[in-house]
C-alpha cells in the first residue's frame, strides 16, 4: 500500500515537473521544425503524415496537457496569488482541448459549385473505399501515405479482399489487351513510337479504334488518326484551319504541351492516318507533311511489329509500329505519377486483389473511380472516393465574380453570390467574399478558390466549416493573454517591492 | 531564326517610336537634333513632370515613383550614376540610340550571366550586346509568345520560383522595357474612360491618347533640345491634361501624389538611421563618461531619428492608404521603430546609457539593412492581395507579432552586450551582467505576451478569413516555435536552471527562432498560406550572421568557463 503511494507520488511529481514541461516543449519544437522542412521539401500532406497527424505528436500534446493540469493541481489548495498562474495555464488547457474537439467533431471540407447549380454535398479530404454487395454497404478508410513511407496493406476479411498497394500520386495508364474477335467491344489498337523531328523527341503513342478520345491524338505539331473502315483515307479537309486546342490525347500518352504554340497552329498540319481493313488483317497508312507532300503504304498485321514508316515530315521523323492488336479492349491501371507532390500532382490510387484469385480478380482504383469486381460469380461494387457529408440544405451559386486592381492582372477580390436552398424555397442572394463568410445553420462557408475558365471563371470552391471547439479556443486564448500579462505584472511589482526593501535596508 | 525575329520586333518598335514624333507639329527647325545626347540634364526642375499621374502596378502613382521603380529595376541601383529618375526616363525615351551602347542593364546573378555567355565580373551590360546574345533572344521570343497561367487558389500556396529563372526573366523584361520606353508603349499615362479601367499607353492608337501623346511629344522635343523652360512648361501642360482626364478620382488624389513625391525625395528612413547612428555613438560615449552633454546630444539625435522614422512611416501609410505591414521592407522599418520604443519604455525606469546605445545600434542596423538591399526587399508600395484586404484583423495581428520581434531583438542586442562582458571579464562584470539580464528579462516579457497575443490574433484572423483557427501552417508553426523557445527560457530562469550567463546566451540564440519565423519561412521555406510575403535572396547573409552569432556565443562560453575556474582556484 505504502509502495503504491510512493509510486503515485513520484509519478505525479514527474508529471507536474518543469523538466517534463521543457522536455515536451523541446520535442514539440523539434517536431514542428522537421515538419516545416518536410512541407517545404515535399508537401503539406507529408508534413502532416510524419508529424502533425502522427501518433507521437498527439501523444506529446496530450502529455503537455497532463503536465499543465498536474502543475495546476500541485498548487492545491489554491490561493489568490495563484490566480494569474492558474488563468494562463487553464487557458492553454482550454486551447488544447478545443483543438481536440475541433479535430474530433468538426467539419472541414469543400463545396464545389458551378454557376446556376445547387449542392449540399461537402467533400472531405479523407479517402475511403466503399464496398457494395447487394444491400450490404461498408466503408474502409484509406490513410494517405507518402511515397517514401511503407504502406501497410488493409485486409477486408469479410469479402476476402486486400488493398495491397497504394500510390500516393498516380497517373492512369491504359493498356490494350487482346480479346475475343467476337467481343463487340473489341477494336483495333495500334502502338507506335515517334522519333526524331526538330525537337529530337522519342515518344510512344497509342491509338484505339473504338470511340472518341483514342482514335485521334496530337503528336507535337502532327496529328495521328486511326480511321474506321468506312471513312475516306485520303480526303483532306477543305477549310484548311483545323481547330487546335482540343488535343485529344489519352491519359496514357501525354502529348508534349510545349509544342502547342502559335507557330504550329498557323502552319498546315502534318498528319498520319491509319485505316485497318474490314477483316483487320492489313492496315493502310497515309501521311501528309506540313509542306503538303503525301506518302502512303500498307502494313500486314502479321509482320506489323517493327515496321518503320517514313512520313516525310520535317527533321526526318520516323514512326515505328511497336504493336498491332486487331481486337483489343482497354484496361486501366495506375503507375507512380510523373509529377510527385505539389498542386499539380494527381491524386492517389489503390490496388485491390483477392488473394489467390488470379489475374481477373485484381483491380486498380484511382480516387473518384468506381468499378465492379467479378469474382467467383459474385459482383462486388467498389468505389474509391473522398468522404462526403450531406448538409441539411443546399447552396446555389448564382454568380462568381473576380475583380482586378485597375490596370493590372492582380486580382483584387473574389466573390460568390449564393442562395441557401431548402426544398423548393430559397433565400435571397447573399455574397461570400474573401474575409466575408456566410454563416448558415451552424456552418460557415468561406471563399476558398475557383477554377479558371474562359472567358471568365464560373466554378467557385467554398470551404465549409463547423467548429464546435471554437468558443473553447477563443476563451482559452483570452485567458492565456490576460493571465500572462497579470503574471508578469505581478513579478514586476514583486521585483520593485524587493528593490525598495533593499534600498530601505541600505539606508537604515 | 529567333534571333532574327527579336531584331524584327526591335525594328518595328523603333519605327513606332519615330511615328509618334513625326505625328507632332514640329516647332523647331530640326526637333530631332539631340543636344548633349544621353547626358543628365543637371540643374533642371523635374517637379511638374514628376507629378504626372501614372497608373502602374494596380494603382495611380506620380511619374516620379514610376521612374524610380524602372531605374531600380533596370540598373539594380536607386542612385545609378546620380541620375534623377525622371531625367533618366526621358533620356531613355528620347535618345535610345545613346543608351544602346551604354552599360546600364543590370544582371545580378552569376549563373544567369554564365548562361547567357557574359563576363561574370561585370554587373551591367549594354542593350546592344544583350540583343546580340542568341540565348536571350530565344528566351525573349518565348516570353513574348507564352503567358503564364493563373493560379486558381485564392489563399493557397503559389509555386516556388527558381531564383535563376526569375533573374533571367527579369533580364529579358529589362530589355523589353528599354524598347517599350522609347516606343511610348511603357508609359501608362492615358486615363481610362471608367474609374477602375486600365490606362492606355502613349503608343495606344486611340483618340483619347492623341492629345496626351502630343503633350508628351512637346516635352520630348524640349528635352532633346536641352531647353529647361520649355520642358517645364510642357510638363505643366501635360500634367494638367492627364489630371483633367482622370475619371472618378477623389479630390485628395493630387495631394496624395504630392505627398508621395515628398516621401520619395525626402528619404525619411535614411535620415532616421543617420540620426540613430549618431545617437548610438553618443550613447556609447555616455557609457564611459559622465559628461551630461553626451547624453543630451544622444537623446536629441535619438528623438530626432524617431521623429523622422515615424514621419516617414505615417507618410507611407497615407500614400498607400493602409498600414505598411505587408512585406519584409515594411516589417523591418516597423520593427526597428519598435526597438527604439521598447528601449524608451525601459529607459523611463532604468536610466542606462547602454540600453539606449544598444537600441540605437539595432535601429541603425535594421534601417541600413532595409535600405541597402532594394532588389531583395522591395521598397515599392504595392496593392494588397485579396486575402489581406480585411484590413482590421490583418493590421492588428501583424503589428502585434512584429512588435514582439522588436522586443526580442532588443533582448538579443542586450544579450550580445552581456556576452561581451563575459569575454572582457573585467572586475565587477557580474553586476553589469545582472543588470543587463534584468533589462533582457523585461524585454522578453513584453515579447512573450505580444507574440502570444499576436499568434492568437493571427488565429482569429485565420478563422475569420480561412475558416480555421490553427492549421499547422509553417508561418504559424514558427511563431509558435519562437514562443516556445522564449517560454522555455523564462521557465528555466524561474527555476534557476538558467544562470546569468545562460540567460544572456539564450537571449541571443533564441532570436534565431524569430529570424526563422520572420525571414526563414518567407525566404527559405517558401511554403504555406502566407505566400503573399514569399520572396528570395539574402540567404547567405542571414546564414553568415547566424553563424557569427553562434561562434560569438561559443567564444563567450569558453571565456565564461575560464573565468569561473579562475575564481574557483583563487577561492
Amino acid at each position: 500500500m505504502n509502495h503504491l503511494r510512493v509510486w503515485v507520488d513520484r509519478t505525479f511529481r514527474f508529471l507536474c515537473s518543469l523538466k517534463l514541461a521543457v522536455g515536451v516543449m523541446l520535442v514539440l519544437g523539434a517536431g514542428m521544425t522537421v515538419a516545416t522542412v518536410l512541407e517545404s521539401l515535399y508537401d503539406t500532406a507529408t508534413g502532416q503524415f510524419w508529424v502533425y497527424r502522427a501518433g507521437w505528436f498527439s501523444f506529446t500534446l496530450f502529455l503537455l496537457g497532463v503536465n499543465i493540469l498536474s502543475v495546476a493541481l500541485s498548487r492545491w489548495p489554491w490561493k489568490k496569488r495563484h490566480l494569474p498562474f492558474l488563468l494562463a495555464h487553464l487557458g492553454i488547457l482550454m486551447l488544447l482541448f478545443g483543438s481536440w474537439v475541433t479535430q474530433k467533431y468538426g467539419l472541414d471540407g469543400s463545396l464545389r459549385l458551378q454557376e446556376g447549380q445547387a449542392s449540399g454535398t461537402v467533400e472531405i479530404n479523407e479517402a475511403k473505399l466503399w464496398i457494395l454487395e447487394g444491400a450490404d454497404k461498408r466503408t474502409y478508410p484509406v490513410k494517405w501515405t507518402p511515397p517514401h513511407a511503407k504502406f501497410s496493406p488493409i485486409q477486408i476479411p469479410e469479402l476476402g479482399l486486400e488493398i495491397d498497394q497504394f500510390l500516393s500520386f498516380a497517373d492512369s495508364d491504359v493498356s490494350f489487351l487482346p480479346t475475343d474477335p467476337k467481343d463487340a467491344e473489341g477494336a483495333p489498337a495500334l502502338k507506335v513510337e515517334l522519333a526524331g523531328g526538330p525537337m529530337r523527341i522519342r515518344q510512344e503513342f497509342q491509338l484505339w479504334g473504338s470511340g472518341p478520345g483514342w482514335n485521334q491524338l496530337q503528336a507535337g505539331p502532327a496529328v495521328l488518326k486511326l480511321l474506321s473502315p468506312t471513312e475516306s483515307l485520303t480526303q483532306v479537309a477543305e477549310s484548311g484551319a483545323p481547330s487546335v486546342g482540343s488535343p485529344t490525347s489519352g491519359a496514357g500518352s501525354p502529348a508534349p504541351a510545349s509544342t502547342g504554340n502559335a507557330l504550329a497552329a498557323k502552319a498546315p498540319r502534318a498528319e498520319l492516318r491509319f485505316q485497318p481493313s474490314a477483316d483487320r488483317t492489313r492496315v493502310k497508312w497515309w501521311a501528309r507533311s506540313s509542306a503538303g507532300e503525301v506518302r502512303q503504304g500498307v502494313i500486314e498485321a502479321k509482320t506489323a511489329q517493327g515496321t518503320v514508316i517514313e512520313p516525310g515530315w520535317k527533321g526526318g521523323v520516323t514512326i515505328t509500329v511497336l504493336d498491332y492488336v486487331s481486337h483489343a479492349r482497354t484496361r486501366v491501371g495506375y503507375r507512380p505519377a510523373r509529377i510527385q507532390y505539389g498542386p499539380q500532382a494527381p491524386p492517389s490510387a489503390i490496388h485491390l486483389r483477392v488473394p489467390g484469385g488470379g489475374e481477373e480478380s485484381e483491380i486498380w482504383l484511382g480516387l473518384g473511380d468506381r468499378a465492379i469486381l467479378e469474382h467467383k460469380g459474385r459482383n462486388i461494387g467498389l468505389a474509391y472516393l473522398n468522404r462526403q457529408e450531406r448538409l441539411p440544405f443546399g447552396i446555389r451559386l448564382d454568380q462568381f465574380d473576380m475583380n482586378f486592381y485597375p490596370g493590372s492582372r492582380d486580382p483584387k477580390s473574389y466573390q460568390s453570390k449564393v442562395s441557401v436552398v431548402r426544398g423548393q424555397a430559397s433565400s435571397p442572394a447573399q455574397v461570400i467574399s474573401m474575409n466575408e463568410p456566410l454563416h448558415e445553420g451552424g456552418i460557415t462557408f468561406y471563399q476558398a478558390s475557383y477554377e479558371p475558365g474562359e472567358p471568365r471563371p464560373t466554378v467557385s470552391i467554398l470551404s465549409v466549416n463547423r467548429d464546435p471547439g471554437r468558443e473553447l479556443k477563443y476563451w482559452g486564448s483570452l485567458l492565456i493573454v490576460l493571465g500572462s500579462i497579470w503574471l508578469f505584472w505581478n513579478k514586476t511589482q514583486q521585483a520593485r517591492a524587493k528593490q525598495l526593501r533593499t534600498q530601505a535596508e541600505i539606508s537604515t | 531564326m529567333s534571333r532574327f525575329k527579336a531584331w524584327a520586333v526591335v525594328a518595328l518598335l523603333a519605327l513606332q517610336s519615330l511615328s509618334i514624333l513625326i505625328s507632332t507639329p514640329a516647332s523647331a527647325a530640326d526637333p530631332f537634333q539631340a543636344v548633349r545626347p544621353g547626358e543628365p540634364r543637371k540643374g533642371w526642375n523635374f517637379r511638374e513632370a514628376a507629378l504626372i499621374p501614372v497608373q502602374s502596378g494596380g494603382r495611380v502613382k506620380p511619374l516620379d515613383t514610376f521612374a524610380r521603380e524602372i531605374l531600380l529595376f533596370q540598373t539594380g541601383s536607386r542612385f545609378f550614376k546620380g541620375w534623377d529618375p525622371v531625367d533618366y526616363l526621358f533620356s531613355v525615351m528620347t535618345m535610345p540610340e545613346a543608351w544602346e551602347g551604354r552599360e546600364f542593364i543590370s544582371i545580378s546573378r552569376g549563373d544567369v550571366k554564365r548562361q547567357i555567355g557574359l563576363e561574370e565580373t561585370r554587373s551591367r551590360f549594354t542593350p546592344r550586346e544583350l540583343f546580340a546574345e542568341s540565348h536571350l533572344a530565344q528566351y525573349l521570343n518565348e516570353v513574348e509568345t507564352s503567358r503564364p497561367p493563373q493560379a486558381a487558389n485564392v489563399v493557397g500556396s503559389k509555386p516556388k520560383e527558381d531564383p535563376r529563372e526569375k533573374e533571367l526573366k527579369a533580364t529579358v523584361e529589362r530589355l523589353v522595357l528599354f524598347r517599350r520606353l522609347s516606343s511610348g508603349d511603357a508609359w501608362p499615362v492615358v486615363p481610362g474612360a471608367e474609374p477602375d479601367a486600365m490606362w492606355q499607353s502613349l503608343a495606344a492608337p486611340s483618340e483619347a491618347a492623341r492629345p496626351i501623346r502630343e503633350a508628351f511629344a512637346k516635352m520630348a522635343v524640349a528635352y532633346l533640345a536641352d531647353q529647361p523652360e520649355a520642358f517645364a512648361q510642357a510638363s505643366k501642360e501635360a500634367r494638367a491634361l492627364v489630371e483633367s482626364r482622370v475619371v472618378g478620382a477623389e479630390a485628395s488624389q493630387s495631394a496624395q501624389l504630392k505627398a508621395e513625391l515628398f516621401y520619395n525625395r525626402s528619404h525619411p528612413f535614411l535620415w532616421a538611421w543617420v540620426l540613430y547612428l549618431t545617437g548610438a555613438v553618443f550613447w556609447g560615449f555616455r557609457v564611459f563618461s559622465n559628461r551630461a552633454l553626451f547624453g543630451q546630444v544622444a537623446l536629441g539625435a535619438t528623438v530626432a531619428g524617431m521623429l523622422s522614422h515615424a514621419g516617414g512611416f505615417l507618410l507611407r501609410c497615407y500614400v498607400a492608404g493602409r498600414p505598411p505591414v505587408t512585406n519584409m521592407y515594411e516589417s523591418i522599418i516597423w520593427v526597428s521603430f519598435g526597438v527604439l520604443v521598447f528601449a524608451f519604455i525601459l529607459y523611463r525606469t532604468q536610466r542606462q546609457a547602454i540600453l539606449m546605445a544598444t537600441a540605437c545600434a539595432l535601429g541603425t542596423l535594421g534601417m541600413v539593412a532595409a535600405d541597402s538591399a532594394p532588389a531583395m526587399m522591395d521598397p515599392g508600395i504595392h496593392p494588397l492581395v485579396p486575402v489581406l484586404r480585411s484590413n482590421y484583423w490583418l493590421t492588428i495581428h501583424v503589428l502585434t507579432i512584429t512588435i514582439s520581434y522588436a522586443a526580442f531583438a532588443l533582448a538579443m542586442g542586450l544579450g550580445n552586450v552581456g556576452l561581451w562582458q563575459f569575454i572582457r571579464g573585467q572586475k565587477g562584470y557580474m553586476a553589469k551582467v545582472e543588470n543587463l539580464n534584468h533589462l533582457m528579462y523585461r524585454a522578453q516579457q513584453f515579447g512573450v505576451v505580444l507574440l502570444a497575443a499576436g499568434t492568437i490574433l493571427g488565429g482569429v484572423w485565420a478563422d475569420y478569413s480561412w475558416g480555421r483557427f490553427w492549421g499547422w501552417d509553417p508561418k504559424e508553426v514558427w511563431a509558435l516555435i519562437a514562443l516556445l523557445n522564449y517560454l522555455a527560457i523564462l521557465h528555466g530562469r524561474y527555476t534557476q536552471w538558467v544562470g546569468q550567463f545562460g540567460f544572456a546566451m539564450w537571449s541571443v540564440l533564441a532570436f534565431m527562432g524569430v529570424v526563422m519565423a520572420w525571414y526563414g519561412v518567407n525566404f527559405v521555406l517558401g511554403v504555406g498560406l502566407h505566400s503573399y510575403g514569399f520572396s528570395t535572396g539574402g540567404r547567405g547573409t542571414v546564414a553568415v550572421a547566424c553563424l557569427v552569432q553562434i561562434f560569438y556565443c561559443v567564444f563567450a562560453a569558453i571565456r565564461h568557463r575560464q573565468l569561473r575556474q579562475a575564481k574557483k582556484s583563487s577561492a
